[in-house]
């Protein structure tokens, strides 16, 4: 029950209270005024002064007293009754004002309260702190409070969010010049070299034009690839979703990977009672590929095994990659979806961050399961939405 | 104090039986209206019933006096459905009592007297009326006839609380007891 119900049903009940004792006061007090006009002792000593007048001047005396006290004692109940209804109706009335009064004061009282309350539930919500107006009572030291506190608090996360902005440039900064720097270094000393033996006139520079021009094509070819792959990184599209059969999804991708590498098998378990699902396709298709390709090259083994597996569970599309490769580090565990995180000579460390980010722009959640020695699993669950209520979603 | 709270404590659960009995009393009211063919003549009669409380009991037993003004309305309806009143009277009948002769005087159209102190008599007396209406042959058989009859106090002078016209009414909740008869045919009323 709520601070201002409690008050109120309080309040209540103390009015409650103070009206029946007003009621009852007021009763008590009227009816012992009235007494005066019904007393026994007082009727019978006129009719006896009535019937024992000694004259008829003094009967008429004693008639007119009688007369007056038997018509004050005729009204005496009718006065009682109009009296008890009269503080009836005044308590009733003080009763329902009380209530509105009280229930108006309470109301003005709680609202700063219950609106605080709300912001501070947005606000632990990571929403962006909201300053409250103040009301002109003791509530506005609390409010002052805790507008100095969203004060504090905004501008903490404006500077953790500049500080996160800025470790996020410098991360990107240094593994580009990493990235970078190794092709290019590549390409100076094939240059370089070139120089020396020209400048030499050495013969077989021919065959080492070749062998150079070769190898700073290939540098300038990684190097291409990776400003490719950060570039569709920074421009990933918000999702479009249509209905698309995801086990055939999955078999076509597959197929593209047969023959990426011998010695890999490719084992599917697919639950083939999933229909349509409302997904965007080629968003989902780039989720795969970079999924496969990193099993494929996480297992280092002649030999290994790739799994795939599709399951309908409680609402959700759960979907698992797992390999038979060397597993992941603990301590490189929780960093494997950043973005330019890698382990591997070749690798921007874009690509998990890619598939991370379509999961999550479908609403979906990604976890990673892996043991050292003993492979990966990597397992992606996706709500799913049916087609009457995809309408909804494309409108 | 702790007599004060018996005191409160007798007064509100007093208050509260009589509040009950109050709202389910019923006011006063007639019973039902009896047409008679007499002599040539339609007659009624009808009785109050519950017309006295005892707080009208007292005013009566101090010698004041109380009357009951009994307004009678008899209503004619020819074969088009145009309604005349073919009679219409006030009767007013009171009741005074004499503390020092210990007796009750009744006065309707004619003086009549009540020995005694029997109350509850002088009660019935009062609360009955019979008259007679209109001659037999002013009756048209074709015709319909309805009657009516409201009852009212009257006011008295009360002196303790300096009230020249108390309205006896009040007692009735300024409710007035009526009645009315179904509409009776000529034809029938000649049969009776």
């Amino acid at each position: 029950m709520s601070l201002r119900s409690r008050a109120i049903l309080i309040f209540t009940i103390m009015s409650l209270i103070y009206t029946g004792a007003l009621i009852a006061f007021m009763f008590y007090l009227t009816t012992t005024a009235l007494d005066f006009w019904e007393q026994e002792e007082i009727e019978t000593g006129l009719v006896i002064a009535v019937n024992n007048a000694p004259d008829v001047l003094r009967q008429a005396q004693a008639q007119r007293a009688l007369k007056t006290y038997r018509q004050l004692k005729g009204l005496k109940n009718l006065y009682e009754w109009q009296i008890v209804g009269f503080s009836i109706l005044i308590g009733v009335t003080f009763f329902v004002v009380s209530i509105i009064v009280i229930s108006l004061v309470l109301f003005r009282i709680t609202r700063p309260l219950r609106h605080l309350a709300n912001v501070l539930t947005k606000t632990s919500d990571e929403y962006a702190p909201v300053q409250i107006k103040k009301p002109a009572s003791e509530i506005a030291q609390v409010l002052n409070a805790y507008n100095t506190m969203t004060d504090q608090l905004k501008h903490s996360r404006e500077r953790l969010k500049q500080a996160e902005r800025i470790a996020a440039w410098r991360d990107a900064a240094r593994i580009m010049a990493h990235e970078v720097r190794n092709p290019l270094t590549a390409i100076r000393l094939s240059v370089e070299r070139l120089h020396k033996h020209h400048r030499d006139g050495d013969k077989k520079l021919p065959q080492l034009l070749e062998k150079s021009t070769t190898m700073i094509l290939n540098d300038i070819g990684s190097l291409d690839r990776l400003t490719k792959e950060f570039s569709e990184f920074a421009r990933l599209p918000v999702p479009k979703r249509a209905m698309i059969d995801m086990n055939r999804l999955i078999t076509d991708i597959i197929k593209d990977y047969e023959s990426y590498k011998t010695g890999i098998t490719i084992k599917q378990d697919l639950d083939h009672s999933l229909g349509s699902v409302l997904l965007d396709k080629e968003l989902i298709r780039r989720v795969f590929h970079n999924l496969l390709k990193n099993a494929y090259e996480a297992i280092t083994e002649e030999k290994g095994e790739i799994r795939i597996s599709t399951k309908q569970k409680n609402g959700s599309l759960h979907i698992e990659v797992e390999d038979t490769g060397p597993g992941i580090d603990l301590d490189i565990q929780d960093r494997i979806f950043d973005p330019y995180f890698t382990t591997k000579a070749q690798g921007s460390g874009l690509g998990l961050a890619v598939v991370n980010q379509i999961i999550t722009e479908h609403n979906g959640s990604i976890q990673l399961n892996s043991t050292p020695g003993q492979g990966t699993l990597i397992a992606i669950q996706l709500p799913l939405i049916s087609e009457q209520r995809s309408g909804e979603h494309n409108g | 104090m702790p007599l004060l709270i018996k005191i409160l404590g007798i007064k509100v659960v007093g208050t509260a039986i009589s509040l009950i009995v109050f709202l389910t009393k019923t006011g006063p009211g007639f019973t039902p209206i009896t047409l008679v063919l007499h002599e040539d003549s339609v007659i009624f009669q009808s009785s109050l019933r519950k017309a006295f409380t005892k707080g009208l009991d007292e005013i009566i037993m101090s010698g004041t006096e109380v009357g009951i003004f009994y307004t009678c309305t008899f209503l004619e309806r020819d074969q088009e459905g145009y309604i005349t009143p073919v009679y219409e009277k006030t009767t007013y009948r009171h009741l005074v009592y004499d503390p020092a002769l210990d007796s009750f005087q009744l006065v309707t159209d004619k003086v009549y007297h009540i020995a005694g102190t029997d109350l509850d008599r002088a009660k019935q007396e009062i609360s009955t009326i019979t008259a007679v209406i209109v001659p037999a042959v002013d009756i048209v058989a074709d015709h319909k006839y309805m009657l009516k009859i409201v009852a009212a106090l009257n006011t008295i002078e009360i002196e303790a609380i300096e009230a020249e016209n108390f309205d006896l009414n009040v007692f009735w909740n300024f409710k007035y007891p009526s009645t009315q008869t179904k509409w009776i045919s000529g034809e029938n009323i000649g049969s009776l």
